[in-house]
C-alpha cells in the first residue's frame, strides 16, 4: 500500500464518519426543535383548557371552546381529558364524558383500535373504556385476544371499567387464562366492575360443579376488598376446603369483614399444621372473638414459628386492655417462652402504661 | 515451517484483533437497537397504564428500603428524609448504622425523635451483633439499627433480617431517587409473577439541580471527565443492560439501583463479603433459580430512577474503575463453573461468555490491540490494510456506536431539554474512543492486577 493510498483511505473514512456524526447531530437538533415546539404548544393549550374546563364543570359554561379542534389539538386534548377524568368521578366525571362525546373526539377510534402499533391500540382501548364509547365495546372484546399482553390488558380494563356485567364473563375468562400477569393486577381489573361482580361470580360458581380454584381466590380477595358481607357464608364454606391456600384467603377475608358468625370455623385453625393458617387464624381470632380469644392467642405466643408468634402478639396488642394485660404478664414472666417474652416486650414498648 | 509461522502469526493476530473490535462495537450497536425497541415498547405500556393508578391500588406490593450508613454524619439525615418522602403506598425504611465512629447515630436520633425499641430480630442471615434498635412514634415506617461494624454486606444482611415486606431494595446515602422511583421499579413485580428482581437506570447527578423536592433541572456536567461518564453510563448501563433481559440474561453493575424479592435473597444467603455485592448477587440469583428449574425474569426499567454523583476528577474515577474491574473478576471467578456451561441455559452459554470476553477481558485484549496498532503505525506502509481497518473498526465504529446511543436516547427518552447539552454529549460520544477509553482501559488493567495480587479493599 502506498503512502498516498493509505492517507486517502484514512481521510475518506474520517470524512464518512464525520458526515454520519453530522447527520446525527442534525437529526437530533431537528427532533429537539420539534419536541420543544410541541411542548410549548401543549403547555399553552393545557393552561387554556384548565381554565375552560373549570368554567365548564363548575360554572355551567357551554362546552363551546372544545367544539372546533384541529387534529393536533384533538391529539393533545384527549390525554388531557384522560388525566382530568382520573381525578374526577360522579357528576363531574359524567360531565367530562359528555364533553368527550359532544366534541366528537371518538372520531378515528375504530381505525386506532385496528392500528398496527400496539401503543396506539392500547391507548384507543383505554379511551373506549374511560369515556364509555359503547359502540366500540365489541372491538375491545376482540382486543382481549391481542398478541401483545399490555394491549389485551388495557382492553380488559376498559371492559371492566364499563361496569357492565355482560362483559364480566369474557373478562373473567381472559383473566383466568392469563399466566403472565400477577394476581394483584388481575384483581385490579376485576374491581373495575364494582361490587356487583361478587354476586355474579357467586352465581357463576354455583352453576358449575367444579369451579376453577383461581375463581375462588378471586372471589375471596374481592369479597375482602369490597367488605361484602352478603358473600360471607360462601367464605365460611371455604374454611372447610382441602386447599390450604383457599382456607387462608377465606380466613383473611372473614377477618376483613369482621364476620363473627365464622368463629366456629376459625377457632380450630389455631391447631392447623400449616403455619400460615395458624398465623392468619391468630389475627382473625383477635378481630372476631375479642377478649375471648386471649387463651388461644397466649398458646400461639409460644408457637414454634416466628411469624405465628408475631401475629399472636399483634392480635393481643390490638385487643387493648385485655391483651395488654396478658402481654405484660408474659413479658414479666421469667419462665415464659423466651421468644414469646421478647415479642410481648416489643409489642408493649409503645404502650407506656402497659410496660412491665 | 518457521518462516511460515513467522509470516502467519502476525497476520492471524492482526485479524483476531480486528475481529474482536468488530464484535465489540457491533454487539454494542446491536444491543442499542434491541434496547431501543424494548424501551419504546415499555413507554407505550406505561402510557396506556399510568403509574398514578398504582399508588391508589390496594394491591401494590409493599417494600423495604435498606440504607447502610457508616460515618456519614453530614448526609445521613438528608438521605433518610429523602427516602421517607418517596411516593409509594406502603414501605419501610431500615437504616443500619454499621458502627459509625462519628455522630451519625446521634444525628439520626435527634432528627427523627428516635427512642430505643425492643424490636425482635429474626436472624435469618448471620450478622455482627446488634447493639440497639431505635424507632420513632412519629415515623412508624422508620427503623434505625446500631450494630457492630461488619462491612456494607453485613449491614445489608442485618437490614434483610429486619425487613418486613416481600420486596427489598438496598440504597446508598449518596443517591437521589426520583419521587416515583419505587412505583416504577416495583411495577414489573405486579405485572408478572415470575419477576425475581428489577433494576432501574442510573444517571449521573453532576450538573443537575437538586432541591428538597428532588431533581429540578437536568443538565450536563461541566467537566469533560464527567461528561464522558454520561456517555459510558448510557451505552453500558442503559442500552447495554436494556438489551440483555430480552435475551434472558441481565446482569447488574455494582451499585445498581435494584429491587429484589426478599424470599429469594434469603434463599441465596443474602449479601456476601469480598465481592461486588449486586453483581455477585445477581449471578447467585441466576444460578439458584436455574438450578431449581424455575422460570424467572430479571427486568430492567429504562426510566432514570436514581441519580448518582460520578467522580469529577481522574484520581477518584481511577479508583472506581479499578474497584469495579476487581469486583467483577472476583464475582465471575467465584461462579466459574457457570462459564460456557449449557446447564445454565443462556446465562451460561451466552451472557457469561459475553461478559468475560467483552467486559472482563476487554482491557487486556483492547490494550493489546492498541499496542499492536501502535507497532503497525510505526511502519504504516507495511501494515496499511490493518492500520486502515483498525482505525475504521476500533475508532470510528466505536465512536459511531456511542453517537447512535446518544441519538437514540434523544429520540426515545429526551433527557436533556437544552440543545447545547445534547450537542456536547454527542461530541463526547464521538471523542470517547480517542483517549478516554484507553485511559479507562489502563485503569481497569490495574484492577485486574489488583485482583491477581489478591488485593481486597471491597468492604473497606
Amino acid at each position: 500500500m502506498t503512502a498516498a493510498a493509505l492517507l486517502r483511505a484514512l481521510l475518506w473514512m474520517f470524512a464518512v464518519a464525520a458526515a454520519l456524526v453530522g447527520l446525527m447531530a442534525a437529526a437530533g437538533a431537528w427532533i429537539q426543535r420539534q419536541r420543544d415546539r410541541r411542548d410549548v404548544y401543549r403547555a399553552a393549550c393545557r393552561q387554556r383548557w384548565e381554565q375552560e374546563i373549570v368554567a365548564y364543570l363548575y360554572e355551567g359554561r357551554e362546552p363551546a371552546p372544545f367544539m372546533n379542534f384541529s387534529r393536533t389539538e384533538r391529539h393533545l386534548f384527549i390525554p388531557f381529558l384522560l388525566r382530568v377524568l382520573a381525578v374526577l368521578s360522579g357528576r363531574e366525571g359524567t360531565a367530562v364524558r359528555k364533553l368527550y362525546h359532544h366534541a366528537r373526539l371518538s372520531r378515528g377510534l375504530s381505525r386506532r383500535l385496528r392500528s398496527r402499533w400496539p401503543r396506539e391500540r392500547a391507548l384507543a382501548a383505554l379511551e373506549v373504556g374511560t369515556f364509555q364509547v359503547e359502540v366500540h365495546f365489541p372491538r375491545l372484546l376482540v382486543l382481549l385476544h391481542d398478541p401483545v399482553p399490555f394491549v389485551a390488558h388495557t382492553a380488559a380494563r376498559g371492559l371492566a371499567n364499563s361496569r357492565r356485567l355482560e362483559f364480566a364473563s369474557p373478562v373473567l375468562d381472559w383473566v383466568l387464562s392469563q399466566d403472565s400477569f400477577q394476581l394483584e393486577r388481575q384483581l385490579w381489573i376485576l374491581e373495575g366492575f364494582g361490587p356487583g361482580l361478587l354476586t355474579w361470580l357467586d352465581l357463576r360458581m354455583q352453576g358449575r360443579p367444579n369451579p376453577d380454584e383461581r375463581e375462588w381466590i378471586m372471589f375471596a380477595k374481592l369479597a375482602a376488598s369490597y367488605r361484602s358481607v352478603p358473600q360471607a357464608s360462601r367464605l365460611v364454606d371455604m374454611l372447610y376446603f382441602d386447599d390450604p391456600e383457599l382456607r387462608i384467603l377465606a380466613v383473611k377475608a372473614l377477618a376483613a369483614l369482621d364476620y363473627a358468625e365464622a368463629l366456629p370455623g376459625v377457632w380450630p385453625l389455631v391447631a392447623d399444621p400449616n403455619w400460615v393458617l395458624r398465623a392468619q387464624a391468630a389475627t382473625a381470632l383477635g378481630i372476631l372473638a375479642g377478649p375471648r380469644a386471649v387463651p388461644s392467642l397466649v398458646e400461639l405466643m409460644a408457637d414454634p414459628v416466628f411469624e405465628v408468634r408475631r401475629h399472636a402478639a399483634q392480635a393481643l396488642y390490638r385487643l387493648g386492655a385485655a391483651g395488654a394485660e396478658v402481654l405484660r404478664r408474659v413479658a414479666g414472666d421469667p419462665e415464659a417462652d423466651p421468644f414469646a417474652r421478647d415479642l410481648a416486650r416489643e409489642r408493649l414498648q409503645w404502650e407506656p402504661a402497659a410496660a412491665p | 515451517m518457521t518462516d511460515w509461522i513467522q509470516a502467519l502469526l502476525p497476520w492471524a493476530c492482526q485479524w483476531a484483533v480486528l475481529a474482536y473490535f468488530l464484535a465489540l462495537n457491533g454487539a454494542s450497536l446491536a444491543l442499542t437497537a434491541k434496547a431501543c425497541l424494548a424501551t419504546r415498547r415499555y413507554l407505550g405500556e406505561v402510557e396506556a397504564d399510568r403509574f398514578e393508578d398504582y399508588f391508589e391500588s390496594a394491591h401494590s406490593k409493599p417494600l423495604t428500603l435498606v440504607l447502610a450508613v457508616r460515618d456519614q454524619e453530614a448526609g445521613a439525615v438528608a438521605a433518610v428524609n429523602g427516602l421517607l418522602g418517596l411516593h409509594f403506598p406502603e414501605f419501610q425504611v431500615i437504616v443500619v448504622d454499621d458502627g459509625s465512629a462519628d455522630g451519625t447515630l446521634q444525628r439520626l436520633i435527634e432528627a427523627f425523635h428516635l427512642r430505643p425499641s425492643a424490636k425482635v430480630v429474626r436472624t435469618q442471615l448471620p450478622t455482627r451483633p446488634i447493639r440497639a434498635t431505635y424507632e420513632s412514634a412519629y415515623l412508624p415506617r422508620l427503623v434505625v439499627v446500631d450494630k457492630e461494624p461488619g462491612g456494607r454486606f453485613d449491614a445489608l444482611n442485618c437490614g434483610l433480617n429486619l425487613a418486613r415486606y416481600p420486596l427489598v431494595c438496598s440504597v446508598d446515602a449518596g443517591w437521589v431517587l426520583e419521587n416515583d422511583a419505587l412505583l416504577r421499579a416495583t411495577r414489573p413485580f405486579l405485572d408478572r409473577p415470575d419477576v425475581a428482581a428489577t433494576a432501574g437506570a442510573i444517571r449521573p447527578l453532576n450538573g443537575c439541580t437538586v432541591t428538597p423536592m428532588g431533581i429540578r433541572g437536568i443538565s450536563l456536567p461541566g467537566g469533560w471527565l464527567a461528561r464522558m461518564q454520561v456517555v459510558e453510563f448510557l451505552r453500558t448501563f442503559l442500552f447495554g443492560r436494556m438489551g440483555l433481559p430480552r435475551l434472558g440474561s441481565l446482569f447488574l453493575p455494582d451499585g445498581a439501583f435494584s429491587v429484589y424479592r426478599k424470599d429469594l435473597l434469603l434463599a441465596i444467603g443474602g449479601y456476601r463479603p469480598a465481592a461486588g455485592e449486586d453483581f455477585e448477587m445477581i449471578l447467585r440469583l441466576h444460578r439458584h433459580l436455574i438450578r431449581q428449574g424455575r422460570p424467572y425474569q430479571i427486568v430492567m426499567v429504562p426510566d432514570p430512577l436514581c441519580w448518582v454523583a460520578v467522580p469529577g476528577d481522574a484520581a477518584a474515577l481511577r479508583g472506581r474503575r479499578r474497584r469495579w474491574q476487581r469486583r467483577m473478576l472476583d464475582a465471575l471467578w467465584r461462579h466459574r463453573e457457570m462459564w460456557f456451561n449449557p446447564e445454565y441455559g443462556r446465562v451460561g452459554s451466552f451472557s457469561l461468555p459475553y461478559l468475560l470476553l467483552f467486559e472482563a477481558a476487554a482491557p487486556v485484549v483492547e490494550l493489546a490491540g492498541w499496542a499492536w496498532f501502535a507497532c503497525a503505525a510505526l511502519a504504516p506502509l507495511a501494515h496499511g490494510p490493518f492500520v486502515v481497518s483498525f482505525v475504521g473498526v476500533a475508532l470510528l465504529l466505536g465512536a459511531l456506536a456511542g453517537c447512535v446511543a446518544v441519538l437514540m436516547e434523544q429520540v426515545i427518552l429526551h433527557p436533556y431539554p437544552r440543545l447545547r447539552d445534547w450537542m456536547a454529549l454527542l461530541g463526547c460520544a464521538a471523542l470517547e474512543p480517542f483517549g478516554y477509553r484507553q485511559l479507562t482501559l489502563a485503569w481497569r488493567i490495574r484492577g485486574i492486577l489488583d485482583w491477581l495480587r489478591g488485593r481486597d479493599e471491597i468492604n473497606s
